[in-house]
């Protein structure tokens, strides 16, 4: 269930870092990609709940974190649609926040 | 491209506004709804002010039908039964008024009273037929069973008396020229300050204490956009080498939809066709559109001679009703929208309903069409649909694909391709120039289509519609789109 997660989080990840090139240009935030992102981390996230709930030792620091993450990602997709722009501070903190959860989620997953 | 009724109604232009304004109304639009609601206000003593992007009129009132009817033709099966009679009571007291303006101040718009006549082609009732008439019954409209005089094939059919047509611009430009207050054309409202009651135009800013929006689809992101499906249809008027078709406004309910009616100017006799309607964006050549109604007049009627054809927008709502009333319970910028295809009478009823809002009438419809409604349950499933509608939209937003090259593009031809990861909407106009803007819509970002036969980029999301230069025409869309160079920066 881990290694799925990290894989699609992972995919997350590399569409998110696509996206950022684009905010941080000012430049119009493409959203067939961005919808793409919210997809492969809403799997993931999903999957992390499931091994929450079913794996006696769970990740759910990481899994909290991935989902506050999750919001943040929401609130700049939704202010992007409404503003024209996407919040740069916003963005540069929802992606730091998954790159932490990643990073412990992987530790997690290798010392396993 | 133009309408019969442009054709057959002119006007003076109207000069733009060139200053700041106070007024007690702004309105925002200067179709049926907005100037009938400047009337009505205007003889309760306000101080009124109608803003009109381009023409009185050349909206959506200029290129409708020209019929005014009690029933409604929009989802009929979604409308509550319960409400039916409130609302085509409405309906017919709106009908009323138009007439009683019509005589009051002797507008020469070819006004008359006719049947409304639903029908199918097949002689076994259908579930449209079941449908329109339950509805009929349930707003206590007697309708009757008749025959239908006109050369089409029909099975079916039952009559409405005491309906009416007229030609929509001749009306609107009477309207406009009785009017005791300031009608400016050619003012686009740029923006919309809800707090403070201003709108923004180009060379003035207008402060009011109620603004209220006529433009059809309501400026702005609103959460009303996801409760209405943006439709186009499509009319055409050829001469016929005969008598006059009789009085009556003519639907077949079977697919392919059809309004008929006949229209006299010019010394010809004309048969008026509407339909073919779609979701704004989503077919991918509308000429095909003109085509069909073309060959449904040849068929038919037996004439090629088409002499008018235009299009317009509708925005269609979840539950079959409008939306007319405050923005928000206590906003003082009123809206009237979603009327559907049924938009010249429930533009009338708009109106009435407005003004009651603004002298604090009491209008026992204000509640039944109130914008802020929850919607039923039966018109979950439609807003769903949209809202999954609108994700696919915004799913084709993927950089680096539609590679081309617009200079390959004939003069006519248009294309949206990538260029550095940002979608240019490329068109050729007939001088053989490109005209390169944008393809990203500036109201919620969705990739714009290009529409062949009108020439125009249409957003597939919520129906904003932009000059092949980018300027806004007409949707919930603010701004234009912005150009963008011929070659890369």
């Amino acid at each position: 269930m881990l290694a799925a997660a990290l894989v699609v989080l992972a995919c997350a990840a590399l569409l998110g870092f696509a996206l950022l090139t684009f905010a941080l240009r000012r430049k119009h935030v493409p959203k067939g990609v961005a919808l793409l992102h919210g997809a492969f981390a809403a799997t993931g996230i999903v999957l992390l709940i499931i091994d929450w709930i079913v794996a006696p030792r769970a990740p759910r620091g990481t899994t909290l974190l991935f989902i506050i993450a999750a919001i943040g990602g929401a609130v700049v997709f939704a202010k992007d649609l409404k503003e024209g722009s996407a919040p740069l501070a916003l963005a540069s903190v929802h992606g730091l926040l998954a790159i932490i959860a990643f990073a412990l989620l992987l530790g997690f997953f290798l010392t396993q | 491209m133009r309408s019969i009724w442009k054709a057959a109604a002119q006007c003076n232009p109207r000069a733009p506004l060139t200053r700041d304004l106070t007024v007690d109304v702004a309105i925002v639009g200067g179709g049926i709804t907005g100037l009938m609601c400047a009337h009505a206000l205007a003889y309760d003593g306000l101080k009124v002010a109608v803003l009109e992007a381009r023409r009185i009129g050349e909206g959506s009132t200029g290129n409708s039908t020209g019929n005014l009817y009690a029933l409604v033709g929009e989802r009929p099966r979604r409308i509550e039964r319960s409400h039916a009679e409130t609302v085509l009571n409405a309906r017919a007291e709106a009908v009323d008024r138009i007439e009683a303006l019509v005589r009051a101040l002797d507008i020469d718009c070819g006004w008359v009273r006719c049947p409304w006549v639903v029908y199918t082609h097949s002689t076994q009732p259908t579930k449209a037929l079941l449908q329109a008439e339950d509805l009929a019954r349930a707003g206590r409209l007697h309708a009757r069973p008749t025959s239908v005089p006109l050369p089409v094939s029909a099975g079916l059919a039952f009559a409405v008396e005491n309906q009416a047509q007229f030609n929509p611009l001749r009306f609107v430009h009477g309207l406009a020229a009785s009017l005791p207050c300031e009608i400016y054309e050619g003012t686009p409202v740029t923006a919309l300050d809800d707090e403070r009651c201003r709108v923004h135009t180009p060379a003035g800013i207008v402060d009011a204490r109620y603004v209220v929006l006529a433009s059809h689809a309501p400026k702005g992101m609103l959460a009303l956009h996801g409760e209405m499906e943006p439709y186009r249809e499509y009319g055409a008027a050829a001469r016929l080498a005969r008598e006059a078709l009789p009085p009556g406004i003519f639907w077949s309910l079977d697919e392919p939809y059809r309004s008929i009616r006949g229209y006299s100017y010019d010394n010809a006799n004309h048969v008026v066709v509407v339909g073919e309607s779609h979701w704004v964006g989503r077919i991918d050549d509308t000429r095909v559109c003109y085509a069909e109604l073309e060959a449904f007049v040849r068929n038919h009627f037996g004439t090629d001679a088409i002499a008018y054809r235009w299009s317009a927008q509708n925005y269609r709502a979840a539950d079959g009703l409008p939306y007319v009333g405050r923005l928000h319970p206590d906003s003082r910028v009123l809206v009237a929208t979603g009327f559907g295809a049924d938009g010249l009478t429930y533009g009338a009823v708009s109106a009435h309903m407005l003004s009651d809002v603004i002298a604090e009438r009491p209008n026992p419809m204000l509640r039944l069409l109130d914008p802020s409604r929850l919607p039923h349950a039966r018109a979950l499933p439609g807003i769903m649909a949209e809202g999954v509608a609108v994700l696919k939209q915004f799913a084709r937003d993927i950089p680096w694909i539609d590679r081309g090259d617009p200079t390959s593009l004939a003069p006519g031809e248009a294309k949206v391709f990538d260029r550095s990861g940002e979608k240019i909407a490329a068109f050729r106009n007939d001088r053989g120039e490109l005209e390169m803007v944008s393809a990203v819509c500036t109201h919620m970002q969705c990739i714009v289509r290009w529409n062949t036969a009108e020439r125009t980029w249409d957003c597939p999301c919520h129906g904003s519609r932009f000059e092949p230069g980018g300027r806004v025409i007409e949707g919930p869309a603010w701004h234009d789109l912005p150009a963008r160079p011929a070659t890369p920066e």
